[in-house]
């Protein structure tokens, strides 16, 4: 959480800058229409996706989740550390958040895996096709968000960041959680709802 | 390190909003998993309930993670916006689908 307070709500404190959430309303409005595109598909088709779900490894998925999740609570800590002044404190955050980025493209790696074992591909019917674009445009942006955790923690180990100064900090962490954001509705979509 | 009353509870918060989000996961799941192990044919209640948590889900991040309850209230707004229309849609969806397929087919 970012430690705000009674000022801060008072002033509209921007977490981050306004530049980041630009770019995070562009993302969340591309995986929109992603959703919007699955629920149109899915209404035409409610056989082949109650089938594909069913054929997904719902573990892989709940992993995931659990993963973004934690590492969600992780850059919020780092976050409300750098604010409080705790510069190490914040540095060993943005770590745990990384590994759990890495913990998750190897989960994904390993779910892809199980499925081509299965004889699934992007080409075994529209769900998957769709479950595969989804599912990869939100790896590449968890990839994306890793390397912004580690440009942060590189900037921070320089001493870039103060309890006056972490803008670029926040920045990173409201990406990263857009990253986690998106991932809880995919979850349901693709893993649970039938 | 001495952790005044502020900072406790900002981590008590935080702590609960990270614990409340693993438990929403596993009971959404739950109930899509009992209705299909009760061989409950319509799945519309618990497709409802799980867009439900959905919601409730991403208000608790906004709020609590990324911490927009007490910041620019404009950007919170839109997020909790994108978390209200999106999981309705996606009810609207399951309740619907038949509306869903006229509106979206070409021709008869």
């Amino acid at each position: 959480m970012f430690a705000g307070n009674k000022a801060d709500k008072d002033k509209g404190v921007i977490p981050g800058d306004i530049a980041v959430w630009i770019l995070i309303f562009a993302e969340i409005s591309e995986f929109a229409l992603f959703f919007v595109i699955f629920i149109v598909a899915k209404a035409h088709h409610p056989e082949v996706f109650a089938e594909g779900v069913l054929q997904l490894d719902t573990f892989s998925g709940i992993s995931n989740t659990f993963i973004l999740l934690t590492s969600s609570f992780f850059i919020a800590k780092g976050v409300q550390a750098i604010r409080l002044g705790r510069v190490k404190e914040s540095q060993k955050w943005i770590i745990y958040t990384f590994l759990c980025g890495a913990a998750y493209c190897c989960v994904k790696a390993w779910e892809y895996h199980i499925n081509s074992q299965r004889g699934i591909g992007i080409e075994t019917d529209l769900f998957f096709t769709i479950y595969y674009y989804l599912t990869f445009n939100h790896l590449l942006h968890v990839m994306f968000g890793m390397c912004g955790l580690l440009w942060v923690y590189l900037r921070s180990r320089f001493n870039a960041y103060s309890i006056e100064q972490h803008e670029g900090l926040e920045a990173a962490a409201c990406y990263w959680h857009m990253v986690d954001l998106a991932w809880i509705i995919i979850f349901p979509l693709l893993y649970v709802l039938i | 390190m001495v952790l005044n009353c502020t900072e406790r509870n900002a981590n008590k918060r935080l702590i609960i909003t990270w614990l409340t989000l693993l438990m929403l996961t596993l009971v959404s799941v739950f109930f899509v998993e009992a209705a299909t192990a009760y061989s409950i044919s319509n799945n519309v209640i618990s497709g409802v309930l799980v867009c439900f948590i959905v919601a409730l889900k991403g208000r608790l991040v906004i709020d609590n993670l990324i911490g927009l309850r007490l910041a620019n209230k404009n950007i919170r707004g839109v997020m909790l916006s994108y978390f209200y229309v999106l999981p309705l849609l996606i009810a609207l969806g399951i309740i619907f689908p038949d509306i869903i397929v006229n509106m979206t087919s070409l021709g008869s």
